[in-house]
């Protein structure tokens, strides 16, 4: 049996860690906005603070996102 | 009769949130439309017009900020009605100025990409290039033009740089409709056409119209086809037929124009330095202003310290108007006989608009604080901060935005309200955003807090004045909860918002807008509060007791408005008001500011010796019948809860009746806000007199 791991979503991620989008859930209620904003498969984002809800930076623009939304991200590690 | 220029050309400015389009507008039409540095300053279109090169008359709209046809909420929807022609006042425009921040451009083509699907001529102007050069950002305006296929403009438009080539762009006698275009898979193409045929509206937006309903989201598709069965049936087939050949219907159109957007950019800019990804000043300050600590404690100093400066700095000059006003005063006084109509123009005129007028200073540094926050870009970090406590009664931080415009005027905040998504959430923030102390409540606040606390510093008063707004604050949030559980449910939507760069704001235009306000005020002042006070006067004079010689106080109490006040004497009796407190109660109901008159007329009829004594050291002299002060402590809290939670304004009723395009919802909010008024103004008296307070 192999261990589940966890899918790191925007919202788990690590503050301050760029961060590779490789999926955003299609029953995610903005999931059209999400994609018109910029967050498509395989874009760099920068998760720069975290709390109630999440800043991080797509394509120069800072985004607020709330935690529910990040759920709905799923991301991976992306070394520059 | 002069005939009306022939128009030449219908221009719309349209563009992502806080790209500088009413910054364009302004400095083409030479009008004055409001600007700042946060998503959703315009929420609908506004017409001005503008010469071109050569003289020719154009018509401009200035288009509330969208970042996708495929709109979200009320302002998008404005702007994607007028470019569609689907709005029955408004033509088709024949032009449209992209504006696009130079220093987002991957992001903001996607939009372009969009107009340049509608058909219509698009001339880019390609705004903060100056920005795009300090963020390293170098791009190249012939491959640009030439990608997109339309005149590329680079511009400044806070300095004016580029509006010349941008007029000269709009002035040609031709204006061509872009061959490029983002390239959709083919059997999409395939559906868009196929619907295209058997839609009925305006011919050249027609294919438009069929890629928005082919990629629209189901909830919203019954909406948009208005109870088409028929066409919504082609639409469900036309999407599983892409379904069949893979294709998600919804995703390829946005996946097809940025591919597109990204072969432009990869040709067109260049980026000097490789850190693109590095902090920035904005993002240092944000590590403050949202932090989960400091960002409050930043939210409540910056809140203090405005109070503080209302109190401090507002003092010299409203000691001006006063001595001003009793100038006046006295000098009609020297020069007109005692009678009734000296009485008209000292007490009701100079005496009733002079003790609005004297709120002037501290109304204009409201304004001025207002106009940092908003220009500053810390408007959207305010949302930021209270999304966790707006999410737990159901709504998200956008809607913190309206409510904190709505300290100015509940006005623009419940205009506001249209960047909202959701038509329940957009209720609810409509339904609380008169809970927030507007600037009309300042006046009756300063005058309460100086008799509440004569003797007290600054920074106590500034504390109860900030406890006054913050009172507005939780009501609204306490308020909207209930709502967001009973009348008008709905899942508490997510948070999905645009933090702007931090800017350093424009101090022009904050004075300007300030000018503005005090225009506004001193209009109000000369039409509304005289008017007001004219009748006021009148109300509070007449019918004369039969008595002969009767004296002032005898006037007051035959008076009509005196006798009234006596009427409803015993709803406002156990909140601890008298029936004179009662007569500017009810007259405020006209406009907020006018209980400060009334009190001033009140007080100065009755007492004919104090005509240049101070109102707040009359009031404070003001006994009952048994020989106790009418303004204790408790009495003026009381009347500063009153007046948090009243409803107390007609403007604001109308606004809200267009908005919610029902009665109904105004109704309901006068009577639920003054029913919370008026408990809650008795739990402090009653409650305060329980617990041994006076």
């Amino acid at each position: 049996m192999f261990p589940v791991v966890p899918k790191l979503t925007l919202s788990t991620a690590k503050c301050g860690e760029q961060l590779r989008v490789r999926h955003i859930c299609p029953d995610c209620p903005h999931c059209v906005r999400l994609r018109e904003l910029g967050f498509r498969d395989h874009v760099v984002v920068r998760k720069i603070a975290d709390g109630a809800a999440v800043i991080c930076l797509l394509m120069g623009t800072r985004l607020a996102l709330g935690r529910e939304l990040c759920d709905h991200v799923e991301v991976e590690r992306f070394a520059a | 009769m002069a005939e009306a220029p022939q128009i030449f050309r219908r221009i719309a400015i349209a563009g992502n949130p806080n790209t500088g389009k009413s910054t364009i507008f302004n400095a083409l039409t030479g009008m004055r439309q409001k600007v700042g540095n946060y998503p959703g300053v315009t929420v609908e279109k506004k017409t001005g017009r503008f010469f071109g090169s050569h003289g020719e008359t154009m018509e401009l709209l200035d288009l509330p900020g969208s970042y996708s046809l495929q709109v979200r909420s009320p302002d998008e929807a404005v702007s994607r009605d007028v470019l569609l022609g689907r709005v029955p006042d408004t033509p088709r425009p024949d032009a449209i100025i992209a504006v696009l921040d130079a220093s987002n451009l991957d992001r903001h083509l996607y939009l372009v990409a969009q107009f340049l699907e509608l058909d219509i001529p698009v001339i880019v102007a390609l705004n903060m290039v100056d920005v795009a050069e300090q963020r390293g950002l170098t791009i190249d305006l012939l491959a640009l033009k030439n990608s997109l296929g339309v005149p590329v403009i680079p511009m400044v438009a806070s300095r004016g740089q580029g509006l010349i080539e941008l007029k000269q762009a709009l002035s040609r006698a031709t204006l061509h409709v872009s061959e490029c275009k983002a390239q959709l898979p083919i059997v999409l193409e395939r559906e868009v056409s196929a619907l295209s045929r058997i839609l009925k509206c305006h011919a050249g937006s027609v294919r438009s119209e069929a890629m928005l309903l082919l990629s629209i989201e189901d909830e919203r598709l019954a909406a948009e086809v208005n109870g088409n069965p028929s066409l919504l049936t082609e639409i469900h087939a036309a999407r599983e037929r892409l379904k069949l050949s893979g294709l998600d219907p919804i995703a390829a159109p946005v996946d097809a124009r940025y591919a597109w957007v990204s072969e432009v950019c990869a040709s067109v800019i260049h980026r000097r330095g490789e850190d693109s990804h590095g902090l920035t000043f904005t993002d240092h300050v944000d590590q403050i202003l949202t932090h989960k600590l400091w960002g409050w404690l930043a939210f409540v100093t910056m809140m203090a310290l405005m109070f503080v400066c209302i109190f401090v700095v507002a003092k010299w000059p409203m000691d001006w108007i006063d001595g001003a006003k009793d100038w006046l005063a006295n000098l009609v006084r020297s020069h007109m006989a005692d009678g009734d109509f000296r009485s008209l123009v000292v007490d009701g005129v100079i005496g009733g608009v002079g003790n609005v007028v004297i709120f002037l200073p501290q109304i204009l540094i409201l304004f001025f604080f207002l106009g940092l926050l908003e220009d500053s870009g810390y408007m959207a970090r305010a949302a930021f901060i209270m999304d966790r406590m707006m999410s737990r009664v159901g709504l998200h931080g956008k809607s913190f935005v309206p409510l904190l415009s709505s300290f100015a005027c509940a006005i623009p905040g419940i205009m506001a309200t249209r960047t909202i998504e959701n038509r329940n959430d957009r209720f609810v923030t409509i339904l609380v955003a008169p809970l927030m102390s507007c600037s009309a409540r300042l006046p009756v606040y300063a005058i309460m807090i100086a008799l509440l606390m004569p003797a007290s510093s600054v920074w106590a008063k500034a504390g109860v004045m900030l406890c006054m707004y913050l009172l507005g604050v939780a009501a609204a949030f306490v308020m909207a909860g209930l709502f967001k559980k009973t009348i008008l449910r709905s899942e508490t939507p997510m948070l999905l918002l645009e933090l702007p760069p931090y800017r350093a704001p424009v101090v022009r235009g904050i004075v300007q807008r300030m000018w503005e306000r005090a225009v506004v005020f001193l209009r109000r002042a000369g039409t509304v509060i005289l008017a007001l006070s004219v009748i006021l006067w009148a109300l509070l004079n007449y019918p004369k007791p039969a008595t002969p010689n009767p004296t002032r106080a005898d006037v007051l109490a035959h008076s009509a408005a005196g006798r009234f006040g006596h009427a409803i004497e015993p709803v406002i009796a156990p909140l601890g008001y008298d029936w004179k407190i009662g007569i500017g109660l009810v007259a405020s109901f006209a406009a907020r500011e006018v209980f400060v008159s009334t009190m001033g007329q009140i007080y100065n009829i009755e007492d004919a010796k104090a005509d240049n004594e101070d109102l707040r050291s009359r009031m404070r002299d003001e006994r009952r019948a048994d020989g106790t002060p009418i303004f204790t402590p408790l009495t003026c809290l009381s009347i500063m809860v009153f007046f948090v939670l009243a409803m107390q304004c007609l403007s604001t009723v109308a606004i809200v009746r267009r908005e919610t395009n029902s009665w109904r919802w105004p109704l309901f909010q006068i009577a639920y806000m003054n029913a919370l008024a008026w408990v809650a103004a008795f739990i402090v008296y009653q409650g305060g007199h329980l617990l041994g307070f006076r």
